[in-house]
């Protein structure tokens, strides 16, 4: 619009229209937000304190177990998100797009580039479990 | 006329435009979604779908009614908008109207992936994921974008209403807005409605049956998961997308020459994106890897497309009351006739597992013409145990490592055998057995070992026999109840084997007798039969009737009674010291057997605390072992097998550090006994193995000939078929005696030379006339090879052999039999050998080196086995001197095992040393 162009009534009414969208899009990311709060408390996993030696799986993880340490990865690909379920030749195989990651998460085929994501956990000892958070 | 015609045949064809195509198919689509809705349930689709598949053929034919008429909706469409792009120098839209169309396009997309992902089967939940994926990787908004329009993880609300609801009246609007008609024209609505139905009867609209491995999205983003498979930055496929409806949406603003560039980039990229979709289709299986169409399993198996589901009965009352048979969240259809069917072991109940998961075929049927259509009866076997028991959810990982194991591959013995027919430089080169060619070794190769390989497919019902070779997971887990056996029994005498019903299966289980490797370990190395205590004749079955002390095989192969192993005698099975790893395989290529097994004696018969594990420590193979077994504790510790770092999962140490083990299959404990005290008395036995000395004898064979007969007909072992010509063996002479003793030599990482003294038996002792195979006379037709191979024959005696039986005897020495003597007048030794020499070597027939001579060139199947050098011999058959004076247990010779040159210092007056040169 032209500033020297005349603010009919038509127009104030389209612009005020058009202007309406912003606050519902500020309602929709606050609706978000608070949805997504309210399911974030359950974003954890208990695994048993005995898990097995090598590369397991416990979806939404994989549990890579050595002499030197446990790692827990998530099972979605770098990539793309692909859950991985699936070890081949000791390799961690994605079904999607074929990525295929060591068991200490880093890749060695592509197309992802990206390490698998480390999850952070921790062994509670009254209940001799594990827990992981789920990012 | 001819115009005329083509003119008809055009407008019979295409009786109306795309665009009232697509309306039609739309409006089909809509209808027939609005009847899914009925038994669709939103909170558990993938159960509700296949739960519509099984037991409602309305329901059914309503799906496949909705599914076709969307794929088509979507190709007219989209053929529509190319029709309208190659008319834009004529037709002319609003731009509004323009950019909602182009918005529609989007939509069209989205309304048929949001369909593909509402039934959450494998395919459909991996498309959500990588949906997700792919929007939230939109900066900003991306993240609040995808939860809008996918929702929580595992939700399917937001999707289903989006489905039926957002992006519906969205196309509708848009539809009417566009062409300002709802119904388009009624004959094309007719005949597109009977089209519809027409297919829906025939074709089935697909199910993901969550076992099978290959993993794809729906066939018109084939071609988008080709290209991400390409790009290790998958956001750049969203910018291709949005390009595109950016060209699709400028074109009718730009100039025409602009505009032509824009219809040919769009053309060129349709068909692009066509090949790279016939690509994704044909040519990816599992794991998106390169796949040729014939060896597709997706196209192959599993898959059942085609079904006139409409014919399928609907369920019975039995049915309606007790609910369709669900498995894994899955609907089972199988189990509506053989529910109730006995015998399996726990983990493979079809409760647990169902059927389809081990033998395929179509579990959304229930005719049984469908359900059974591409059914596995046998499954197990190698070629199909990725799709059986190696699927993802049961053992993944095991198939690939079986088919790399030596019982798979036969490396060793095709590269053995290639080696005598002088067709291997080398005894190190990996060879599997699916790669053997048609030269004269592998023919000989076919014709008469190549059997006994696990990949050599179990072809019928019925348990492992000594018959039996391979037959994949089958071989070693497949065990049948007496209950089986008869009711395998009545099914095949019954007459109406159709609707015979067998009421026990046989059971899958870690049950592994040595009756299931009998079949094949009794050839050859015959450990089987040695470790039972039986030594292979050459008698007929005419000649021992009535005779006690033999036993005839189901080959009719006659076997003498001789001393069996002790650990045989003490109930051990053959699994309860060979693991998992050891006979799967490993993961690992191995050339030889002696390096994939890794039990040594000293894993068990130790005098220093062993490394132990406890069950936190386990793999997770061992921890399931371990679990279904039940021997263990959580205070459990586990022996673990110094050659590979894996523990036993039945052999433990207590708490007061005493060991045992527990039989796999009996249960029953046999506490371990540390080795005797002589055995690690001094260093002079430092590099003697244990089986040298505890192995009671070893069987084999003499005289060895292998000819080819062009005449004769032969069975191709490998192919499984008859052939003309055959090469055949001509045995000689069967012995069963103390094994001869040579050096594993090895040259450690560190560089030091790591020996260690074995049992041998003549491996490769052969002569071998080529001649009738290759057509050409002459003498380099003809080969001999006098090869000895390490072998440890099972025969274990808890007494070792004496010390004269090594050192004074000439077969341990590698001489063959004879007579070996000491003569004190010249001190020198001597040896007359029992069997003649052979005029290709000059050695008697059975020895592996000259009597005090140096062996040279060939001489075994391993490149670090060998014979003992004459340094060796003289300092053997000089202890062997001192033996025949002194007695082995006095206190001589007990001290000469810790510093045997102090004993030569203090040599008496009669002492007499032997005289070597």
């Amino acid at each position: 619009m032209h500033l020297d162009q005349k603010l009919t009534r038509e127009r104030f009414f389209k612009i005020l229209g058009y202007a309406l969208v912003l606050p519902f899009i500020y309602g929709w990311i606050s609706m978000l937000k608070q949805n997504r709060l309210l399911h974030s408390k359950t974003n954890t996993l208990v695994l048993p304190p005995d898990l097995p030696e090598g590369l397991s799986f416990v979806e939404p993880v994989i549990i890579s177990k050595k002499s030197d340490g446990i790692k827990i990865f998530s099972a979605r690909c770098t990539h793309l998100g692909c859950m991985i379920n699936h070890i081949q030749d000791g390799h961690l195989i994605c079904p999607c797009h074929g990525s295929e990651y060591l068991s200490d998460g880093s890749v060695i085929k592509g197309p992802s580039k990206e390490p698998l994501h480390e999850l952070s956990y921790t062994f509670d000892k009254e209940r001799g479990v594990f827990i992981v958070k789920l990012v | 006329m001819t115009e005329t015609v083509r003119r008809k045949i055009k407008d019979l064809i295409f009786f109306d435009t795309y665009g009232y195509f697509s309306i039609g198919f739309f409006l089909i689509c809509v209808v027939s979604g609005i009847f899914l809705a009925i038994p669709f349930d939103v909170n558990s689709p993938y159960s509700s779908v296949s739960s519509i598949m099984l037991g409602n053929s309305w329901g059914t034919f309503f799906r496949n009614v909705h599914y076709w008429s969307a794929q088509f909706f979507l190709i007219f469409s989209v053929l529509h908008a190319w029709e309208y792009i190659r008319k834009t120098d004529r037709v002319q839209v609003k731009r509004g109207v323009w950019f909602r169309l182009t918005l529609a396009l989007l939509v069209s997309f989205w309304v048929m992936l949001s369909g593909f992902i509402l039934k959450a089967d494998a395919d459909s939940l991996q498309a959500q994921r990588i949906l997700d994926s792919l929007l939230s990787s939109i900066p900003l908004v991306g993240k609040s974008l995808s939860y809008s329009i996918l929702g929580r993880d595992g939700n399917f609300q937001i999707i289903y209403v989006h489905h039926i609801a957002t992006t519906t009246i969205f196309l509708a609007i848009i539809i009417f807005e566009h062409s300002r008609t709802i119904w388009g024209k009624w004959k094309t609505l007719l005949i597109l409605v009977l089209f519809t139905s027409l297919l829906s009867f025939i074709f089935q609209a697909p199910l993901h049956n969550n076992l099978d491995p290959v993993i794809k999205g729906p066939w018109y983003f084939l071609g988008l998961q080709e290209i991400l498979h390409w790009l290790s930055f998958p956001g750049t496929s969203l910018l291709i997308i949005l390009l595109v409806l950016l060209l699709i949406y400028f074109l009718p603003q730009t100039k025409y020459r602009y505009r032509m560039v824009f219809k040919r980039t769009l053309l060129y990229s349709f068909y692009i994106y066509l090949i790279l979709t016939l690509i994704g289709l044909f040519f990816r299986g599992e794991n998106w890897q390169w796949t040729w169409p014939w060896e597709n399993p997706y196209l192959k198996t599993m898959r059942n497309y085609v079904t006139p589901a409409f014919i399928s009965p609907n369920p019975d009352e039995k049915l309606s009351k007790e609910g369709l048979p669900t498995v894994m969240d899955r609907k089972e259809s199988c189990l509506i006739c053989h529910d109730g069917m006995k015998g399996f072991s726990p983990a493979h109940k079809p409760q647990a597992i169902g059927c389809v998961s081990c033998h395929g075929g179509n579990s959304f049927s229930s005719d049984k013409e469908q359900a059974h259509h591409k059914m596995v009866l046998i499954p197990g076997n190698l070629a199909d145990a990725k799709r059986s028991c190696g699927t993802t959810d049961c053992h993944p990982e095991i198939p690939s490592r079986v088919d790399q194991s030596l019982m798979s591959t036969l490396s060793g013995m095709i590269n053995v055998n290639r080696y005598v027919f002088d067709e291997a430089n080398t005894l190190s080169e990996v060879a599997h057995v699916h790669e053997l060619g048609q030269t004269a070794a592998d023919n000989h190769f076919r014709d008469l070992c190549a059997a006994c390989h696990l990949g050599n497919p179990k072809v019928s019902f019925g348990p492992n026999t000594e018959l039996s070779r391979g037959g994949g997971c089958n071989a070693c887990h497949l065990n049948y109840s007496k209950e089986a056996g008869k009711a395998l029994n009545t099914y095949n005498m019954s007459e109406k084997k159709d609707t015979a019903l067998l009421k026990f299966h046989p059971s899958l289980s870690l049950n592994i007798t040595n009756d299931h490797c009998f079949g094949c370990h009794s050839r050859s190395g015959r450990i089987s039969t040695s470790y039972e205590g039986w030594h292979e004749t050459s008698l007929d079955k005419e000649d021992i009737i009535n005779k006690s002390g033999f036993r005839i095989l189901e080959d009719d192969r006659i076997f003498t009674r001789v001393s069996d192993d002790v650990h045989h005698r003490k109930g051990l099975d053959c699994i309860d010291c060979h693991n998992s790893y050891e006979l799967m395989g490993d993961d690992n290529s191995y050339h030889h057997k002696e390096t994939q097994v890794k039990i040594q004696c000293e894993d068990c018969h130790f005098n220093k605390p062993p490394e132990t594990k406890k069950y936190a420590e386990l793999d997770k193979e061992s921890v399931k072992i371990a679990d279904l077994k039940k021997n263990s504790t959580p205070a459990s510790r586990f022996v673990v097998k110094s050659k590979s770092g894996i523990a036993m999962t039945n052999v433990f140490l207590n708490e007061n550090d005493t060991a045992f083990l527990v039989g796999k299959n009996s249960g029953k404990i046999h506490p371990l006994k540390a080795p005797a005290e002589i055995c690690t008395r001094g260093e002079a036995h430092n590099k003697v193995s244990c089986s040298a000395c505890h192995t009671a004898w070893a069987p084999r064979c003499i005289g060895c000939h292998n000819e080819y007969e062009p005449q004769t007909e032969g069975f191709d072992l490998y192919a499984n078929k008859y052939t003309k010509g055959s090469w055949i063996e001509y045995a000689g002479k069967y012995l069963a005696i103390p094994p001869t003793l040579g050096v594993e030599q090895d040259i450690l990482p560190d560089g030091e030379v790591s020996q260690k003294i074995k049992t041998a038996v003549p491996g490769m002792v052969l002569t071998i006339d080529k001649s009738a195979y290759t057509h050409v006379k002459g003498e380099d037709q003809f080969i001999f090879k006098r090869l000895f191979a390490p072998a440890e024959a099972h025969t274990t005696q808890t007494r070792g052999r004496s010390c004269k039986s090594c050192h004074n005897d000439p077969v341990a020495l590698g001489y063959g039999e004879g007579n070996l003597t000491f003569n004190k007048e010249s001190r020198k030794w001597n040896f007359q050998p029992k069997y003649q020499k052979n005029k290709n070597d000059n050695l008697p027939e059975d020895a592996w080196t000259g009597f005090l001579k140096e062996r040279i060139g060939e001489f075994s199947t391993r490149e670090n086995f060998r014979p003992f050098t004459l340094k060796e011999q003289e300092k053997i058959l000089t202890v062997g001197t001192c033996l025949n004076c002194h007695d082995e247990t006095g206190e001589i010779m007990i001290n000469s095992l810790i510093n045997f040159q102090m004993t030569l210092k203090n040599l008496s007056k009669f002492c007499l040393l032997p005289v070597f040169r």
